[in-house]
């Protein structure tokens, strides 16, 4: 066994079974090889870096990629319109299960911003080619409703196009989610329902949403993504995607939050309180 | 190769290159000795230990370095704007100074807490913290002195830091502008504010802080890279 360090760039193309790597630019707790590839591991949870390649562009923009230390760093300049700017890639055949992590880096606009939902987010979620709709898990920085006060938002948004103005299939207030050191995001599709999750251990889940494939969909979703979206003119926002799987569907369970444990309570607001 | 584990404080005093030592008492995900000195690891990124600070209205406050990093503690609460001050020299310009820190901070006004800009002959600061201002918010403050608030020049909601493990500040002197910025993964940043660099101060040095306010505040700064 061998351990080394250096950049994300720099570890070792050659390794054997049980080498460590610990990367000194990059995000996750260390790399361990199982002599044929490197295993990216982060708070005891083994995460799969999202190929950047398999992705394409929808609604571009000015939006950039940078993967120099291993996940996808998106970039998306200001936008005095709204704007999701996705990396989507084809869904695999029915049922699957799509779980990520990520970590983004929006400021929260405060007085600054309109009663139009303008704000940032982030997540992952469907896309139907045929007809450009969206449907997603993400958080978000902005109001529930015309005038309403503007907070952190766990959501499920839907829209017709990246570029239009998105309905709230579910609004759920952030902050229960600070004491976990990522928020996970989950979306499954059976092939007549779709279902959205989240949690605050990466292990166990809990269902926020779900619907009939076709209740929002024309037909159905054939198309996956993450997205970073702008509507606000004057700070440009970012996010790091570090985790993108694709296995079998899993089975969801419930978590309580208690102390000591990563709270992954539904935020929200009145109806779950931070002790279970 | 040897690994160890143990305090921080215990950490092997003779370690050869390669060393691991997991901690049963400190903030970093293990230390790693590269042959001169121990590389200071948390979730993939090399952190930097702080540098020897210079107290600016220590007051009450104290400082401990027993658990790594540099802890600053005011226990006593001040009732009113008191900065406790950790600062050093500003490197030449153009610099960018990032910093990382665990702060222990309730949300009760207006307890405040990062990094900051200092003129050391006005004694005036240009601070980026992250506090509670009649909700969880990151601002950018003018102040006159450490006691003496004058203009909030940027506010942000804090909720969208929910989702990173740590939030990473930097502060940016460019040699014409003074910049402000996070990272939700310490690598990217995206800017917050900007003003001139002799716009109401001329910063000499820079640091960190807490304003503990009306209530007991402890911070942590984990990692200091000057560059």
């Amino acid at each position: 066994m061998a351990v080394s360090t250096g950049t994300y760039a720099n570890r070792p193309s050659s390794h054997s079974a049980g080498d460590i790597y610990l990367t000194t630019d990059s995000f996750w707790d260390y790399l361990v090889s199982n002599g044929s590839k490197w295993r990216h591991l982060y708070s005891g949870f083994e995460c799969e870096p999202p190929i950047n390649s398999e992705f394409s562009w929808v609604n571009q923009g000015g939006a950039s990629i940078i993967t120099a230390n291993g996940g996808v760093f998106m970039r998306a300049p200001v936008s005095s319109t709204g704007n999701l700017r996705l990396r989507a890639k084809t869904a695999p055949a029915t049922p699957y299960t799509l779980t990520a992590a990520i970590l983004p880096a929006f400021p929260g606009i405060e007085g600054s911003i309109s009663d139009t939902k303008n704000g940032f987010g982030c997540g992952i979620g469907f896309r139907e080619s045929g007809t450009g709709k969206l449907s997603m898990i993400g958080f978000r920085f902005g109001g529930i409703g015309v005038g309403a006060l503007f907070y952190g938002l766990l959501d499920v948004m839907q829209f017709s196009s990246p570029t239009a103005t998105g309905t709230s299939a579910l609004n759920a207030y952030a902050e229960t989610l600070v004491s976990s050191p990522i928020t996970w995001l989950k979306v499954t599709n059976t092939g007549t329902t779709l279902t959205y999750f989240f949690s605050g251990d990466g292990q166990n889940f809990q269902q926020v949403y779900t619907e009939d494939v076709d209740a929002y969909f024309t037909t159905a979703p054939d198309e996956l993504f993450f997205t970073l979206s702008v509507f606000c003119a004057t700070h440009d926002a970012g996010v790091t995607l570090i985790h993108w799987s694709l296995p079998n569907p899993a089975v969801t369970m419930r978590t309580f939050g208690m102390f000591g444990v990563l709270p992954s309570l539904k935020p929200t607001g009145n109806y779950f309180g931070a002790f279970g | 190769m040897a690994i160890t584990t143990g305090t921080y404080a215990g950490k092997p005093g003779a370690p050869s290159s390669g060393d691991i030592h997991f901690l049963t008492d400190s903030f970093y995900d293990l230390l790693y000795y590269n042959g001169a000195s121990w590389d200071h690891l948390r979730h993939g990124k090399l952190l930097t230990l702080p540098p020897s600070f210079a107290w600016i209205n220590q007051g009450t406050a104290s400082v401990s370095t027993t658990n790594g990093g540099e802890t600053l503690t005011d226990a006593a609460g001040a009732s009113a704007h008191q900065c406790r001050i950790r600062k050093t020299a500003a490197p030449s310009t153009p610099y960018t100074v990032t910093m990382a820190y665990l702060p222990t901070l309730r949300g009760a006004n207006y307890l405040f807490g990062g990094a900051l800009f200092r003129e050391s002959s006005s004694g005036k600061l240009r601070s980026l913290h992250l506090g509670f201002n009649a909700a969880g918010v990151i601002e950018v403050y003018a102040w006159n002195s450490p006691t003496a608030p004058v203009t909030q020049l940027a506010v942000f909601r804090s909720e969208v830091l929910f989702s990173s493990p740590l939030i990473f500040w930097r502060l940016e002197d460019d040699g014409t502008n003074r910049k402000f910025h996070f990272s939700g993964d310490g690598i990217n940043f995206i800017q917050l504010y900007s003003e001139g660099r002799t716009t109401g101060m001329t910063a000499n040095e820079v640091g960190w802080f807490i304003d503990p306010y009306s209530q007991a505040q402890t911070a942590t700064l984990i990692h200091w890279k000057e560059a």
